[in-house]
């Protein structure tokens, strides 16, 4: 392990104290706070406000470190700002406990001069500066087992793709964007760098928040996953179309009152999306404008390894980040080759102009190669309708992208939307009209034998 | 516990072996307000409930953390870990480091450095 960057106070993971022995700095520093571990430790900063987590830097080398960690103060940047009525943006300032004390006092915030601490080791607060100085290894990028097609019909799509439900990359649609070779960095700052975007629950302007990307030091980055792009900014929205095969947008017929489905996605190199499963049942296709995405997934039946879901279907533990998942799972998974996820890993590195149809409950994570820029949509097609139907009628509590109140009602809302469409007079696209009409019939009379079932049963 | 539990047969004695049996007996007292009576109280009724609880010297409170953090005990460990945040936040830098035994090992010169970069604080 030749790791040669040092750590801005010169902390030291852990094994370096066996190494090297010493470890009073932590005994002294924390007295009779050195019988708590790490964890705990930070769980107690956690309780501190901005002013008494910095006071606690004067008490000891040892507090000092604690005092500095940045995801303490990460936390303490966003809830005061979501504490404020409306809804600022954030100017990222160099670190997060600068952009906190930038936010709180009137004069700038004060050169930082890092006490180097030395002797003091700790895994749990080295961890985030290893992450993210970590290179993304060769290794992780080499496998490329998902099909690149051009010119693929729709037929072809359905019956290809679609219905056996497979992931699959096109190569021929987004370069035809006006987005493609469009979209940088510089054209964001320079003609969208006033539009205000939203990043892991905060608000930057698109120009703070390329520059927080450009800045920041982050082992879990914050990423621009903005659902209102398209209805806030119509020139952002006409550099792009959906591509022809997945044009089938059945909640499209709800209106307003449709949960969200489009998204701008822009992140620094290493940002990304653990291990999940699309919301609603829904499928997806996420295309590559500028940057190169990693992506890693498993079939709906498969759960990936070191991933647990709890019985609900609501909670996931999985490990912090996508970076920590490749550095303990995937690996040891691929040299075990164990029977269990045997063939079942898909991984495919899409690049500019590229863009991958990610089928219904399909987990996967997805890991930015570069800064990069994506667009992204979830639907409901002709193909995916049926089991889209089940699961609104069987987790209603599962559904996300709209508010609580409106959940409970989507299932019959949607059914209503559909016997509108297939009675309509509006004679565009009769063969959609008459696929619709079959499923809807079928999922009634399914439902109903169902609930008949049920009811002998009890 | 649970955990433990969900590896071992009806008739196996579970180990306990890093806790002692009175701060047990405290974690215990605690799960079983927060399953019985803690249910049926009110907010008001539920913090004066703990607080009482927590009125424990330091070595007893670190050896409960422990416990719950050994035990995996989540809430009692949440509820424990702001109660010492509470009691630092009420203390002047001195008085912390009087009361946990712990040493200031900086120099003259970094102690003036920190102060001087927490200025915006005062």
């Amino acid at each position: 392990f030749s790791f040669t960057m040092s750590h801005p106070y010169g902390i030291k993971p852990l094994g370096m104290c066996y190494i090297e022995g010493n470890d009073q700095c932590r005994r002294n520093g924390l007295g009779n706070f050195s019988k708590l571990n790490d964890e705990t430790l930070l769980n107690i900063f956690s309780y501190f406000g901005g002013k008494t987590l910095a006071k606690m830097a004067v008490i000891s080398k040892a507090f000092y470190v604690f005092s500095h960690f940045e995801e303490l103060w990460k936390v303490q940047v966003i809830e005061l700002l979501t504490s404020k009525n409306d809804s600022p943006t954030i100017n990222f300032n160099k670190s997060w406990r600068s952009t906190f004390i930038s936010l709180c006092s009137k004069h700038p915030p004060p050169l930082h001069n890092p006490i180097q601490i030395k002797n003091f080791y700790s895994d749990v607060l080295y961890q985030p500066f290893l992450c993210f100085n970590s290179p993304v290894k060769a290794e992780y990028l080499t496998t490329e087992n998902i099909d690149r097609v051009s010119d693929l019909s729709r037929d072809k799509f359905i019956t290809m793709y679609e219905i056996p439900n497979k992931p699959v990359i096109l190569t021929d649609v987004v370069n035809r964007w006006k987005a493609a070779g469009k979209w940088d960095e510089e054209f964001l700052e320079t003609f969208h760098g006033e539009m205000k975007v939203h990043a892991g629950g905060v608000n930057f302007t698109m120009k703070s928040y390329l520059k927080y990307a450009e800045e920041m030091k982050d082992d879990v980055p914050l990423y621009v996953f903005d659902k209102k792009f398209a209805s806030k900014n119509q020139s952002l929205r006409d550099d792009y179309f959906v591509p022809e095969v997945f044009s089938d947008d059945l909640f499209g017929l709800l209106g307003d009152e449709r949960p969200d489905f489009r998204w701008l996605i822009i992140g620094p190199k290493k940002s990304g999306s653990s291990f999940h499963i699309d919301p609603n049942g829904t499928s997806a296709w996420n295309a590559v404008i500028k940057g190169a995405k990693k992506w890693v997934l498993f079939p709906p039946s498969c759960v990936p390894p070191g991933i647990h879901p709890s019985t609900d279907g609501l909670d996931l533990a999985a490990p912090v980040s996508i970076m920590e998942w490749f550095m303990n799972y995937y690996q040891t998974h691929k040299q075990k080759n164990s029977s269990k996820f045997k063939g079942k890993m898909l991984e495919c590195v899409v690049k500019e102009g590229e863009v991958l149809f990610v089928p219904r409950g399909w987990w996967h994570c997805v890991l930015n190669l570069d800064f990069t820029i994506a667009i992204t949509q979830n639907f409901v097609s002709r193909v995916n309708l049926s089991y889209i139907l089940n699961f609104l009628r069987d987790n209603p509590s599962n559904i996300s992208g709209l508010p609580l109140s409106e959940r409970p009602l989507l299932y019959e809302k949607f059914l209503g939307e559909l016997k509108s469409f297939v009675e309509g007079k509006n004679s565009s696209d009769t063969i959609l009209r008459n696929e619709v009409r079959r499923t809807v019939e079928n999922h009634r009379k399914k439902s109903k034998t169902e609930r008949k079932e049920k009811k002998e049963q009890a | 516990v649970k955990a433990a539990l969900e590896d071992t047969t009806d008739d196996d004695i579970v180990p306990i072996s890093n806790v002692k049996g009175e701060i047990l007996r405290k974690v215990l007292d605690y799960c079983e307000f927060a399953v019985g009576e803690g249910k049926t109280k009110t907010e008001e009724e539920k913090k004066k409930w703990e607080e009482e609880y927590l009125r424990l010297d330091h070595p007893t409170l670190f050896q409960l953390i422990l416990a719950a953090n050994f035990l995996n005990c989540q809430s009692l460990l949440d509820l424990t870990c702001k109660n010492v945040a509470d009691q630092i936040r009420q203390k002047t830098p001195e008085q912390i480091r009087a009361h946990f035994n712990i040493k200031n090992d900086f120099t003259p010169e970094e102690e003036e450095e920190v102060r001087r970069e927490n200025a915006w604080c005062e």
